[in-house]
């Protein structure tokens, strides 16, 4: 046992006088987090939702043009839309250079079509660069033509008197025909304003945890969110990197030196297992402490997120022992061992939204660390035990260990 | 062929090659000798134009070493490190390095096998190098060398670490390169390689040639006289005794103890004096040794006990 | 003319060393096609969100609203699940509660609880929440028009609601004819992170390990001078981000059916962008002499380069000040050049300034790297 701590000692001193590479690794994680953090989370803390660059094309120049133009100038519609009005080529022209998300087109005789309740057509030109905003503004647009559609059902035939009106010259207007067309109008206002005012019905955005569910996610919520995935998917980067030293030795000689010790092979192999896992938890204990501090991330029960780091690290340096008894060389560690990390880290869920993943990923991610580690993590944050991720985690770790302990034996005794 | 005048370099206060001068002829195998730090593989670097920032001049077949780059392709280096690609076969690695001189394709490879076969690598010129023993990288190390039939060949410690026979074999290419016409430089540790490989041997030491010449030049440069050990039943009174008047130029005691003494002569001719006056004075010689100096002691002389690092 | 031959002689070495690496087909095929299947997926509908966005719908309602309402909400983006209690995991849900048909038929406003769960995808959340928007527009809408008296005879008949003005969507003329896939937009973006990770990676690992081994110390013995050797490691390196890229494109092709607008110009972008990597990975691996160190750097680096540059997400949804700190990554005018060529078929002329930038870059990268570029430690 002082054997095997005295190695496990050494070990982590070495690596702690050269930290660079361990360094640059533990800064990958909290440098993604917060890139990702800023681009995705919701601006709910002081900061709005950037207005979708928006061209309007007028060809219709009307009054209903008019109209819609001016529902984009109020201050709800000024945050979401900065509209631009602008001809056809001008609106390519923004396009193109990413100042345009798309072009609304309104018709020659929108006016007129919508007065004589003619069905007529709005086109939003979507910038095909764009993989997101247009799409929002053709929802929107769509909503907004619903709702014109209603209104001049609703006002059809005070729109159709109007419009014969508008057909007479000037002189000939008949101006006293306006007011009642007008008072019609305004009692259908009065009748609609019952149904619209407050809103018949409605959508109520619910701050509601039950369930797993929340109404409203916050930059802090992102970060806290996407840590534990950056984090594990770093934790076996760099265990991997600390426990390479299994092959290294065995490459240049240091390992049979040591065997010449009354070290005893299984001492050595504990020593090597323990040094991954005391090195990992330590490298996830330094994140959680950045990411609290950088991010202000939530982690939980401090105690159960323990249990669930030294369990995903006792994974780690268990499958790593594993690994490393299993690969004949350095450079063969190195070029397997990247590989298999970021396939963990991509089918579980290290690097995206799960919901977002394909089905068949996410039926792969069952087989990762990631995957178990981040889903307990999100148990953790929410004040519940971990008892499956630590189960699955500790379980196959302990299968892995099995595994891994007769094969660096094998290979200690060479 | 090769004229080295006043070769000079320093790193920081550390003189590395202090007025450093040499000749060589065409076909001499030079064993340069010297201690860690003596200077070697810094003369060896500057010759083959992978250090910078001297001064002094070489000329090499009658042109400026350093400034003529065309030189390069009479010239060959077999450095101390095993610097090829491990990943590729032996043949791949002489193509490649053979194609950085200006040597025709056709050519190259006919010499990458001529050359294979020399260090007999011909039966594996196919697998990757990484499967190599460190002999066997050696002896590769060495052919990368000669692929464009050079008229110098620099080479650092071409030895280190191998075993015996393909130590062998390796000092028999640079006898036969050697023997070709090709000026050798040859640096090494081992004296006993220089002193079957080398026509000539200079030892150097603090970035300075302190000697050169034969074997026999070195010894009789730096005074060095063979030693004669005898042994018997005899006081160690009684031999000094016997031997106070042949004490002179050419005979010195160096140790007299009961039963053991030991002198230096100038030449074995003395041996058959000596050993008459020990009979005539009735001292009993059980046994007598002639010991020679050898490059060891030459190099120790020049070089002293003292441990480098 | 031999120095020509000299330096091509390395680079093609270097280039059959890399390319002979089995790792190397790992990582620069099968692991970027992994990448480009899971974004490319991902990315067919618009901005991550799946295809379909599923809504779990908790109908209590005890009379008729409730079937009327949802057929509003009905549409093929979006996929409603109807259940009578509240599910514990869902992704999107709404509650139509139990007096839903009687608090609508006593004109009494309510408010329908919409819950949407912390990490599913917030457009798809966004999306369903659109479709709500307008469910709840056509509801109010047909009872303006036709619901004068008993709203609960409504449902026995009236006329339906027109869709008057009705929305038409379109690509700008002469750019795209169809929608572009998932695909066109993920293998480009994925292309050039590997490009960069890979050339930073291999590129200067083996500048390191070269320079280690004495190899680099080995070539200035013949008459390829310090500076042609660094031409040849520079030329080995950008042959290497191009090959990588050619692979993807054609693989891309075959598979995707990648269109990349002109593909001789997007080939064009690459290698301008591959040789600033090459420039980047020889610097790198003459100031670094640890082999993780090189890799986490170029984890590091082609990381961050990657999302600010809009190779993972679409760059139009990040916020202003990232857009701006975007135009620092050399990944940002590759990818906005290669959107000129596929999405608005633009010619030489629309790329010049991404060209000259990038080319701008690489200049400068190559003037650093070849100052720090050295044969031994």
């Amino acid at each position: 046992m002082r054997r095997l701590l005295l190695v496990l000692a050494t070990d982590v001193r070495r690596h702690l006088k050269s930290p660079a590479a361990i360094l640059v690794f533990m800064a990958i994680p909290m440098v993604m987090t917060a890139l990702i953090g800023i681009i995705f989370a919701p601006r709910t803390e002081g900061k709005e939702l950037p207005p979708i660059p928006l061209v309007l094309v007028d060809r219709d120049k009307g009054l209903a043009s008019k109209l819609l133009l001016g529902s984009f100038d109020v201050d709800r519609m000024k945050k979401m839309f900065q509209v631009t009005v602008a001809d056809e080529a001008e609106g390519r022209r923004r396009m193109k250079k990413g100042k345009a998300s798309a072009m609304l087109v309104v018709p020659e005789r929108f006016t007129l079509d919508l007065l004589e309740a003619r069905t007529t057509a709005l086109t939003v030109v979507k910038n095909p660069a764009e993989q997101f905003l247009p799409d929002v503004v053709e929802e929107f647009v769509s909503t907004l033509a619903v709702m014109l559609s209603g209104a001049v059902q609703a006002f059809a035939e005070e729109a159709r008197g109007i419009r014969a009106m508008i057909d007479r010259p000037i002189e000939s207007f008949p101006w006293d025909k306006l007011g009642p067309e007008l008072g019609r109008a305004q009692k259908k206002m009065a009748a609609a304003e019952k149904v619209l005012n407050p809103l018949l019905l409605g959508l109520k955005e619910e701050e509601t945890r039950a369930a797993g569910a929340k109404a409203q996610v916050t930059r802090t919520d992102i970060f806290s969110m996407m840590l534990p995935g950056m984090a594990v998917m770093f934790l076996l980067f760099i265990v991997q990197t600390l426990m390479r030293d299994i092959v290294s030795e065995r490459q240049d000689g240091k390992l049979r030196r040591m065997m010449t010790t009354p070290l005893r092979p299984l001492e050595l192999v504990g020593a090597r297992l323990a040094g991954g896992w005391v090195m990992g938890v330590a490298v996830l204990l330094v994140m959680v402490a950045v990411g609290t501090l950088l991010f202000r991330a939530r982690w939980g029960t401090f105690g159960y997120f323990l249990a669930l780091a030294a369990a995903a690290s006792f994974w780690t340096a268990a499958f790593f022992g594993l690994f490393h008894a299993l690969v004949r060389n350095r450079n063969q560690a190195g070029a397997f061992a990247a590989p298999i990390i970021l396939a963990f880290s991509l089918f579980g869920g290290s690097m995206m939204n799960p919901e977002a993943m394909p089905k068949a990923f996410l039926a792969v991610g069952l087989a990762t660390p990631n995957r178990w580690f981040i889903d307990g993590a999100a148990l953790v944050r929410d004040g519940k035990f971990p008892a499956l991720s630590l189960l699955v985690l500790a379980g196959s770790g302990l299968v892995l260990t099995a595994l891994a302990v007769p094969a660096l034996r094998r290979r200690t005794s060479v | 062929m090769l004229e080295i005048k006043n070769l000079t370099k320093s790193y920081g206060d550390v003189l590395a090659l202090d007025r450093f001068s040499l000749d060589l002829k065409k076909g001499e195998v030079l064993g340069l000798l010297g201690p860690n730090g003596a200077g070697k593989t810094t003369l060896i670097s500057i010759l083959s134009g992978t250090l910078g920032d001297f001064t002094g001049t070489a000329s090499f077949l009658g042109r400026d070493l350093f400034a003529d780059r065309s030189l390069k392709n009479r010239l060959g280096v077999v450095p101390q490190d095993m610097a090829f690609y491990d990943e590729l076969s032996a043949m791949d690695n002489l193509l490649f390095w053979g194609g950085l001189y200006d040597v025709p394709r056709a050519e190259l490879k006919k010499r990458a096998a001529e050359l294979l076969e020399l260090v007999e690598l011909s039966a594996r010129a196919r697998e990757p190098v990484k499967n190599f023993s460190g002999g066997m990288k050696r002896r590769l190390n060495t052919a990368i060398g000669l692929l464009h039939r050079p008229d110098l060949l620099l080479l650092d410690e071409p030895t280190v670490g191998i075993d015996v026979q393909a130590k062998v074999s390796i000092l028999d290419i640079i006898r036969s390169v050697g023997a070709a016409g090709t000026a050798v430089v040859f640096t090494t540790h081992q004296l006993a390689e220089v002193e079957t490989t080398c026509s000539r041997i200079a030892i150097m030491d603090r970035g300075r040639v302190l000697a050169q010449g034969t074997l026999e030049e070195l010894v009789r440069i730096v005074g060095e006289r063979d030693v004669v050990e005898i042994a018997g039943e005899f006081a160690a009174a009684a031999f000094s005794e016997a031997v106070r008047d042949l004490a002179g130029a050419r005979v010195e005691l160096l140790s007299a103890a009961d039963g053991l003494a030991s002198l230096a002569v100038a030449d074995t001719a003395e041996v058959p004096r000596i050993m008459d006056r020990l009979f005539r004075r009735q001292l009993a010689v059980t046994d007598m040794k002639i010991k020679t100096p050898n490059l060891e002691t030459v190099f120790l002389k020049l070089t002293g006990r003292s441990l480098r690092d | 003319m031999r120095t020509v031959k000299r330096v091509l002689h390395v680079a093609g070495n270097d280039l059959r060393l890399m390319v002979g690496d089995k790792a190397f087909f790992f990582w620069s095929l099968v692991f970027p096609m992994l990448f480009i299947v899971l974004f490319g997926l991902v990315f067919k509908s618009s901005g991550g969100a799946p295809a379909v966005a599923e809504l779990t719908v908790v109908n209590l309602d005890e009379g008729r609203w409730a079937a009327y309402f949802l057929d509003k909400i009905k549409s093929p983006t979006v996929e409603l699940k109807v259940v009578g209690a509240e599910p514990a995991e869902y992704n999107r849900l709404i509650v139509l509660p139990p007096d839903f048909s009687a608090r609508i038929e006593a004109r009494r406003a309510q408010a329908l609880a919409f819950k949407k769960r912390e990490n599913a995808s917030a457009k798809a959340a966004a999306r369903v929440e659109t479709r709500l928007y307008q469910a709840i527009a056509r509801v109010l809408g047909e009872i303006v028009l036709y619901g004068d008296g008993d709203l609960s005879k409504f449902l026995d008949g009236h006329a339906g609601f027109r869709d008057i003005v009705r929305v038409e969507s379109r690509f700008p003329e002469n750019t795209v004819t169809a929608v572009p896939s998932g695909f066109d937009h993920s293998i480009p973006g994925t292309t050039v992170q590997f490009i960069m990770m890979m050339v930073i990676i291999y590129g200067g690992v083996t500048v390191m390990e070269d320079r280690k081994k004495g190899v680099l110390a080995r070539m200035l013995f013949s008459p390829l001078s310090k500076g042609e050797l660094f031409q040849a490691k520079l030329l080995g390196r950008w042959g290497m981000g191009l090959v990588q890229a050619i692979i993807l494109f054609v693989v891309g092709r075959i598979l995707f059916k990648l269109d990349l607008g002109s593909a001789p110009l997007a080939l064009l972008v690459i290698a301008v962008f591959s040789l600033a990597m090459a420039a980047l990975s020889v610097f790198i691996g003459s100031l670094c002499r640890k082999e993780d160190l090189i890799i986490g750097l170029a984890v590091l680096l082609a990381n961050i380069f990657a999302g600010l540059g809009g190779c993972w997400w679409p760059s139009e949804i990040v916020p202003p000040g990232v857009r701006t700190a975007a135009m620092a990554s050399p990944a940002y005018w590759a990818m906005d050049a290669l959107h000129k060529l596929r999405f608005f078929q633009g010619g030489a002329g629309d790329i010049l300034l991404n060209l000259g930038i990038l080319s701008a870059l690489a200049a400068v990268l190559g003037a650093v790297a070849a100052r720090a570029f050295k044969v031994r430690d």
